[in-house]
């Protein structure tokens, strides 16, 4: 499914028109934002690389074959430069002790939350965090991650009920 | 859990987000009336739905960053690749011996592809405006519009295969004019009442309605109170935050910015459903464009009848414009934002030398605005004691039907409504072999009056228990001055306040004069 707004906003900034691109990024930050933060866990890391990957999306509009999917495109390059920051962070085993000492910062609610949600494989985690930090459409999901509205909701199924017994888990622990 | 319970979850699961239509949330809420596992589950995930959405809240203000941030370094970068390779992450670079051997022919064959990029740049500057710098947020366009007194535009309209033009101008009380060409509407809604003219130049002839302020207060002033003006009308009607800007034009002679308003249907393909173009000097809007709802405008079908009923080999579209799908069907344009205007521009005293008739607003929005809608509004779905009117409709219709039927009145009330009916009658008359698009908005002209009657009848039928309606005029001929072909008594049964049943009943003769008696009549002939 195609967007007609992103496809002509893609071909003026071919065209050389930065302020196209300011819309598209606009538009689409958010989306890109929960991408990184749903690899890389940290929020001041997922703006970096959020900003980073919307910069290269400019120096690389060329590229852009199928112009009206400009959000799954950009989705997928924020991914990328994500997966990559993470190999080159060695191992994610540091970066959730770094989320740990975040924690402090926050209520203990969402220091919960924070650490169950960390501990769900990205292939759960990544649809759920775009449900809440994007537009919460399914069908904007499924583009974006390039999968069907379907396996969307069983992702979504399956990480609402992983995160589930991790909050019981984490409650359970924290009555004791 | 079985499973219904498999697949009500998975709706469940889809009402959080508030994806699912009011029905199948009904069906939600009783199945887990019924169901306490899947209730507690709907719990369950609400509680975490909440929490999940308390959490990524205070996100906006990351994702504000990032866009800010983002949008400034582009900007700063330039607009060629190759300038924005300075924004790049540093690469591996070559050793130096092969950096110098292959440095010669790159810095030259970069400089001419640079200055052919800058060239290129400042062609299409100069073609699309040359206005560089950032292009105003729609909302603070939206606000200027709204600090102007006066605003005069030209609104061009497709319909019915043709364009009609108007000129309209709105002011800040609330004073509106419409220039038909061959005819002029001002419309003054002030406190307490309404007050229109309609001028007809040609003729020098004035017609004006003005109500008496009592009945209209409330009315009016709870619209004063919702806009505040009709300049404000005008702006907010284009209010919309998903306002996007698109690309930068030369219009006109002017550097324009354009904007595009797209629908938003959740789970579904966005739509371009307006235009707009804004200066970038004066920042104030000088066009607008909206796209109609239809797939291909010209294929509407107009309650089953069609130009294709009106078409021969030889005439094929005649004088009908085509439009191509996602084509405008409305454009404002000509816009003079803060015009000066004369007093008289917006006066709803009739000029000088003009002949002045009175009528009632029922009147004047028949005259302005279509029979349809007049029927809309004045139907017979009423409780008040209407009768004349009610009387005046049907018979306006009936006359519209025995035009078509070669005077035969119809078998039944409804038939006026009934478009299978209508519209072989409608072919059978209008279709004369000349310009079929003509030919069709002819007929349509028609069909319009006699449509407006069917869905009034839609919702008369619904009140047919405290109206008495009777329709006796099947087999009756146009001219017969004795046969009652119809006859009605309204507001006068419950649930209608006034059950007195004193009022007068209002008969329809077959030559269609009207006449009212103090009881029914008891047959066709009296």
């Amino acid at each position: 499914m195609g967007d007609e707004r992103d496809r002509k906003l893609v071909e003026a900034c071919m065209q050389g028109d930065r302020e196209a691109y300011a819309e598209l990024v606009r538009l689409h930050a958010g989306r890109v934002y929960a991408v990184c933060l749903a690899i890389v866990g940290t929020e001041a890391d997922a703006e970096d690389l959020a900003q980073e990957a919307l910069v290269r999306g400019f120096i690389k509009i060329a590229s852009l074959k199928d112009r009206d999917r400009f959000g799954p495109w950009i989705a997928t390059v924020a991914g990328n430069l994500s997966r990559n920051f993470i190999r080159q962070r060695a191992n994610q085993a540091r970066l959730l002790g770094a989320q740990a000492n975040c924690a402090g910062c926050e209520t203990k609610s969402f220091s919960d939350l924070r650490r169950a949600l960390w501990k769900l494989p990205e292939q759960h985690r990544l649809p759920l965090v775009l449900y809440y930090f994007d537009d919460r459409s399914t069908t904007s999901i499924a583009a974006t991650l390039g999968i069907t509205a379907q396996a969307v909701h069983m992702r979504l199924s399956r990480a609402r009920g992983e995160l589930r017994k991790l909050l019981e888990k984490a409650e359970a622990h924290n009555e004791q | 859990m079985n499973s219904d319970c498999m697949e009500m979850r998975r709706r469940i699961e889809d009402s959080i987000g508030f994806t699912l239509e009011l029905g199948q949330m009904a069906e939600i809420e009783r199945h887990c009336a019924a169901c306490e596992s899947c209730r507690a589950h709907r719990e369950r995930l609400l509680l975490d739905n909440s929490r999940l959405s308390d959490f990524a809240a205070p996100r906006d203000e990351s994702i504000k960053r990032v866009q800010e941030r983002a949008i400034e370094r582009v900007r700063a970068a330039g607009a060629t690749e190759s300038q924005a390779a300075a924004i790049e992450p540093a690469r591996p670079q070559s050793p130096p011996s092969r950096r110098m051997l292959a440095r010669i022919p790159r810095v030259a064959a970069i400089a001419v592809a640079a200055a052919a990029v800058v060239i290129a740049f400042m062609v299409i500057d100069l073609i699309r405006g040359a206005h560089n710098g950032p292009v105003p947020a729609f909302a603070d366009v939206q606000e200027k519009m709204q600090q102007v007194e006066n605003v005069v535009y030209r609104v061009q309209t497709w319909n019915l295969g043709q364009w009609t033009t108007r000129e309209e101008g709105r002011s800040r009380p609330h004073l509106s004019r419409k220039d038909f060409g061959d005819h002029i509407f001002v419309l003054d809604i002030h406190r307490g009442g309404i007050a229109m003219l309609l001028l007809y130049p040609a003729e020098k002839r004035a017609v004006i309605s003005r109500t008496n302020p009592s009945e209209q207060h409330e009315q009016c002033d709870q619209f004063h109170q919702r806009v505040p003006n009709q300049v404000d009308f005008l702006a907010t009607w284009y209010k919309a935050k998903d306002f996007s800007f698109i690309r930068k034009e030369r219009l006109n002679g002017k550097s324009t910015a354009v904007y595009e308003k797209y629908s938003k249907v959740r789970g579904k393909e966005t739509n371009r459903i307006m235009t707009a173009w804004v200066d970038l000097d004066t920042e104030l809007p000088v066009r607008f464009e909206m796209v109609g709802s239809r797939p291909d405008p010209n294929s509407g079908q107009y309650r089953g009848l069609r130009l294709s009923d009106f078409q021969t080999e030889d005439s094929k579209r005649g004088s009908w414009i085509d439009l191509k799908e996602g084509d405008p069907v409305v454009i404002l344009d000509n816009f003079r934002w803060g015009a000066s205007v004369d007093t008289s521009y917006f006066s709803t005293v009739p000029p000088a030398g003009y002949s002045v008739e009175n009528c009632s607003q029922a009147d004047m929005i028949m005259m302005v605005y279509g029979r349809g809608f007049g029927n809309w509004t004045y139907g017979l779905d009423t409780c008040k004691t209407q009768g004349r009117a009610n009387s005046e409709i049907i018979s306006g219709h009936l006359s519209t039907w025995l035009s078509l039927s070669g005077n035969v009145f119809p078998g039944e009330l409804e038939d006026l409504g009934d478009s299978t009916k209508v519209n072989k009658l409608l072919i059978a008359k209008y279709r004369r072999g000349g310009d079929p698009a003509d030919e069709f908005r002819s007929a349509l002209r028609v069909r319009d009056d006699l449509a407006g009657i069917g869905a009034g009848f839609g919702r008369d039928m619904r009140v047919r228990e405290h109206i008495d309606i009777h329709y006796i005029g099947k087999g009756a001929v146009l001219g017969d001055s004795k046969r009652i072909v119809f006859w009605l008594k309204d507001g006068n049964k419950p649930p209608c306040p006034d059950k007195s049943g004193n009022g007068p009943y209002f008969m329809i003769y077959g030559d269609l004069h009207i006449a009212t008696s103090a009881k029914p009549p008891k047959s066709a002939r009296e």
